[in-house]
C-alpha cells in the first residue's frame, strides 16, 4: 500500500484555509440558530420595541394546542411520503437510464431539470395543473368523473403537495442513484446472469444491496429536505389547508414567524423541529446504517 | 497610492457636497412601498409620475413589494434595520399593529406640521373613522378603500330565469337552486370569506365580531361570532356546500375570481375593487349590488377593507415636507376620481364622489356607487364602526382553517366556529401580551 502523505508543515496554513468556511458557518448557521434559541424564550412585537422573557411559555402554548399535534401528524405523513416517492421514482428513472443506450444524455438533462426550479415555483406549477377551478389536469380529472377538490379534500391536498415536493427532489436522487448504479462492477452482474439470474432477481439481490450506501445517504437528505425546505411549496399550493391538513411543522414555523411576525413562537417551533430531525437522523444512523453494505 | 488618494478626495468632496446641500441638488427622494399589482399598480406608478412631473423639489419612488403581507413584513424587517420607507400601504385589518408599533407618524400631524390645511370634514367619514384613534386623530390616509359587494352574472341569471338580483340570503339560496337546475356547476362563491361572511355579515346585522366594541375600546378582546347570528348563516352556507349551491374556491380571491369570471359560479361576494380584474376576465354581462341580508332586517353599513397609507417615523424632518406634498396630491379631487374609476376603490373625498356623479359615471357603472352607499348607510352602531384587532394574519388563517373544516362537513358550523373562536382568542391574548402597557 502506498500512502500519499499530505501533511501541512505548521498550523498556520490549515487554520487559514479553514477560516472562511468556519466564518460562513458561524455567521449563517450558528449565529441565527443561537438567535432562535434566545427568541424562543422571549415574546416580542414585530417592530422589536417590546421584548420580554417568558421562560417556557412559548413551548407550553405549542404543546397545549391540539392543532400542533395535527401538524406533527401531517408532517410525519408528508415527510415519509415525499421521501419514499422521490426515492422510488429517482431509483426507477436511474435504473431505466442506466439501461438506455441511445440518447442517455438527453434523458439525464431532462430529469435533472426540475432541480433548478425554486420550491415556490414548483408549487405554483403544480397548482396551475391541479387547482380545481383553473387547473388543466384538474379539469381532465373532473371530466372523467374523479371528484377532484383539494381545496376541501384533505387527502387530495396532501397528495398534491407530496407530488410537488417529491417531483422537485427526484432529480437529486436520480443523479446519485445513477452514479451508484454505474459504480457497480459489471463483472458481478454478468456472473449472476451466467448463473441464470433474471434481471429482476439480479436487481433485487445484487444491485439493491450494493446501492445501500447511496440509498441511506439519500434517505437522510430527503427527510431533511421534506422537513425543512418545503414551506414554499405549501405556501404556494395550500397555505396549510384545508383545515390544517397540510400545515406541516416547517410551514407553521414560516407562517407564524415570517408571515404572522410571532418570532417567539416561531423560534420555539423551529427548535422543536430541529430536535425532531436531529433525533430522527441519530436513529437512522444507529439502526438503519447497520444494514448498509459499504462495498 | 496617489490614484487612491485622489479617488478618496473626490468621494469626500462628493459626500460633503451631498451633506452640505447643493443648490442644484437632486430632488428629495421619498420611498413609497405598496402591495398593489397589475392594472392597479400601474395606476399607482402613473399617478406618482404625474406628481414627480408636477414639481421639481421632490421625487417619490414607488415600489411594488408583493402581497399585503409581504409588503408589511418587508417594512418591519426594514424598520429593524433602519432602512424603512417613508410611506407604506398597509391592509386595514393590520391597522392596530401599525398603530401600536411606535413606528408611525400620524398623517394628520404630518400634514399639519408641514403647513397643509386639510378640511377633513370634506372626506367620507365612515372611511376616515376606520383609521382614527379613539380620540379622533387620523393616523393613516385611506387610499385603496373598498368593501365587499354582491357580484352576479347577468347572462347566467337570464338563462336560469332569475329576474332580479337577490336582496336577502333566502333569495340567494333560491337563485342558487335555479342556477343549479339550469345546469350551472355552482350558485354562489366568495372571495375573502372571513371578511365577507363573518365580518361583514356581522356588520350588516348589527352583531359584534368581538368584545370591547370589536376591539376599538381596548386590547383585552375576545371573539364573539360563535354566539351571534353568524352561526346560522355559516350553517346555511354549509348546507349549500352539501347540495352544490355553494362552492368553496379557496382563500383570498384568485379562486373565486376564477369561478366567477370563468362562468362556473354566477354569484360572488367580493371586494368592490375586484372590478378591475372582473372587467378584464369576464366574457359576459355582469353587475353588482348590495350584500344580501336576512329577510325582514334593515341592514347596517358594511365594513371597509383594502388599505391605507402610513407614514413611518425616523426620517429627516425635511423628507416629510415631500411626503405631505405627495399625500395632498393624492387627495385632490382629480386624482381621486381617476383612482376611483381606474380601480373600483372608493373615492375618499365627498368632492370626488360628487364629481364622478355629476359626470354621470354611476349611470353607466351603477355597481361603482354601491360600495359607497353601502358603507355610508345611516345608523352605525358600536358594532359597525370598525374591527380593530391585532395579529390579523394569524387569526384570519385560523378562521379560514375552521371554515374549511365546516365546508368539508368535518365539523358542524357551531363546532367549527367554537374552535375558530378558541384559536382566535389565543392569538388576540398573545397580541395583548405583546403590547402590554401601550
Amino acid at each position: 500500500m502506498i500512502h500519499k502523505r499530505v501533511l501541512f508543515g505548521g498550523r498556520g496554513l490549515p487554520v487559514a484555509l479553514l477560516v472562511p468556511q468556519l466564518a460562513i458557518i458561524l455567521v449563517f448557521f450558528f449565529w441565527p440558530a443561537g438567535q432562535a434559541v434566545f427568541q424562543a424564550f422571549h415574546l416580542s412585537d414585530p417592530f422589536g420595541r417590546h421584548f420580554e422573557y417568558v421562560g417556557l411559555e412559548n413551548f407550553r402554548r405549542l404543546f397545549a394546542s391540539p392543532e400542533y399535534y395535527g401538524s406533527l401528524r401531517a408532517t410525519a405523513v408528508f415527510s415519509a411520503a415525499t421521501a419514499l416517492l422521490s426515492l422510488a421514482a429517482g431509483l426507477a428513472l436511474a435504473a431505466f437510464v442506466d439501461h438506455v443506450r441511445r440518447g442517455r444524455s438527453v434523458y439525464k438533462s431532462l430529469i435533472i431539470w426540475p432541480y433548478a426550479v425554486a420550491p415556490v415555483l414548483a408549487g405554483v406549477l403544480w397548482l396551475f395543473l391541479f387547482h380545481p377551478i383553473y387547473g388543466v389536469l384538474a379539469f381532465a380529472l373532473q371530466r372523467v368523473g374523479v371528484g377532484w377538490n383539494p381545496l376541501l379534500e384533505s387527502g387530495q391536498a396532501m397528495a398534491l403537495v407530496v407530488l410537488a415536493a417529491a417531483w422537485k427532489q427526484i432529480s437529486y436522487n436520480f443523479v446519485f442513484f445513477l452514479a451508484g448504479l454505474q459504480a457497480i462492477p459489471r463483472s458481478v452482474i454478468e456472473a449472476a446472469a451466467i448463473d441464470g439470474a433474471g434481471p429482476l432477481h439480479r436487481f433485487r439481490t445484487i444491485v439493491l444491496p450494493l446501492l445501500t450506501p447511496t440509498t441511506f445517504f439519500l434517505l437522510v437528505i430527503n427527510l431533511v429536505y421534506a422537513f425543512f425546505d418545503t414551506f414554499g411549496i405549501i405556501h404556494a399550493v395550500t397555505h396549510g389547508g384545508p383545515g390544517g391538513a397540510t400545515n406541516i411543522l416547517v410551514y407553521k414555523v414560516y407562517a407564524d414567524g415570517f408571515v404572522g411576525q410571532d418570532l417567539g413562537s416561531s423560534s420555539a417551533q423551529s427548535i422543536v423541529l430541529m430536535a425532531i430531525v436531529i433525533g430522527l437522523t441519530v436513529l437512522q444512523f444507529r439502526f438503519l446504517e447497520r444494514k448498509v453494505h459499504y462495498g | 497610492m496617489i490614484a487612491r488618494r485622489s479617488i478618496l478626495g473626490v468621494a469626500l468632496a462628493a459626500t460633503l457636497a451631498a451633506v452640505g446641500g447643493d443648490v442644484r441638488a437632486a430632488p428629495r427622494e421619498v420611498n413609497f412601498w405598496y402591495p398593489l399589482g397589475g392594472a392597479i399598480g400601474d395606476l399607482v406608478v402613473k399617478m406618482t409620475e404625474e406628481f414627480n412631473a408636477s414639481q421639481d423639489k421632490y421625487k417619490v419612488v414607488p415600489q411594488f413589494k408583493g402581497s399585503y403581507d409581504e409588503t408589511f413584513n418587508a417594512a418591519v424587517a426594514a424598520y429593524r434595520a433602519k432602512k424603512h420607507p417613508h410611506l407604506i400601504v398597509v391592509i386595514g385589518a393590520a391597522s392596530l399593529n401599525m398603530m401600536l408599533s411606535g413606528a408611525v407618524y400620524p398623517v394628520e400631524d404630518l400634514l399639519k406640521d408641514n403647513g397643509h390645511q386639510v378640511d377633513w370634514s370634506g372626506f367620507v367619514q365612515p372611511v376616515l373613522n376606520y383609521y382614527r384613534t379613539p380620540e379622533g386623530k387620523l393616523l393613516s390616509l385611506p387610499f385603496n378603500s373598498s368593501t365587499p359587494i354582491f357580484w352576479y352574472n347577468k347572462d347566467a341569471f337570464a338563462k336560469a330565469g332569475i329576474e332580479k338580483a337577490p336582496e336577502t340570503w333566502d333569495e340567494v339560496g333560491a337563485a342558487a337552486a335555479r342556477l343549479r337546475a339550469a345546469g350551472f356547476e355552482c350558485g354562489y362563491t366568495s372571495a375573502w370569506q372571513v371578511w365577507a361572511n363573518i365580518d361583514n355579515y356581522s356588520f350588516l346585522h348589527d352583531q359584534p365580531v368581538a368584545t370591547r366594541q370589536n376591539g376599538m375600546a381596548g386590547l383585552d378582546t375576545e371573539f364573539l361570532f360563535n354566539r351571534t347570528k353568524v352561526v346560522q348563516h355559516i350553517a346555511r352556507i354549509q348546507e349549500w356546500a352539501k347540495d352544490g349551491r355553494f362552492a368553496y374556491s379557496g382563500r383570498d380571491w384568485k379562486g373565486a375570481h376564477g369561478a366567477f369570471s370563468g362562468g362556473k359560479c354566477a354569484m360572488m361576494t367580493e371586494s368592490s375593487a375586484g372590478y378591475a380584474a372582473i372587467r378584464q376576465a369576464a366574457k359576459f354581462g355582469f353587475a353588482a349590488t348590495y350584500l344580501p341580508h336576512e329577510t325582514g332586517v334593515v341592514p347596517k353599513n358594511s365594513l371597509i377593507g383594502g388599505g391605507s397609507i402610513w407614514a413611518m417615523s425616523g426620517h429627516p424632518k425635511e423628507d416629510y415636507a415631500a411626503v405631505a406634498a405627495y399625500l395632498a396630491f393624492l387627495t385632490s379631487t382629480d386624482r381621486q376620481v381617476q383612482w376611483h374609476k381606474g380601480t373600483g376603490y372608493i373615492p375618499i373625498t365627498k368632492a370626488a364622489y360628487e364629481a364622478a356623479k355629476a359626470e354621470g359615471y354611476y349611470k353607466e357603472n351603477p355597481h361603482q356607487e354601491v360600495a359607497i352607499l353601502q358603507l355610508s348607510r345611516a345608523g352605525a352602531t358600536e358594532n359597525t364602526r370598525a374591527v380593530r384587532l391585532g395579529n390579523y394574519v394569524q387569526y384570519v388563517a385560523a378562521l379560514e382553517d375552521e371554515l374549511e373544516n365546516i365546508w368539508a362537513q368535518k365539523k358542524t358550523a357551531q363546532q367549527g366556529l367554537d374552535d375558530a373562536v378558541r384559536r382566535g382568542n389565543e392569538i388576540l391574548a398573545r397580541f395583548a401580551q405583546q403590547n402590554r402597557g401601550k
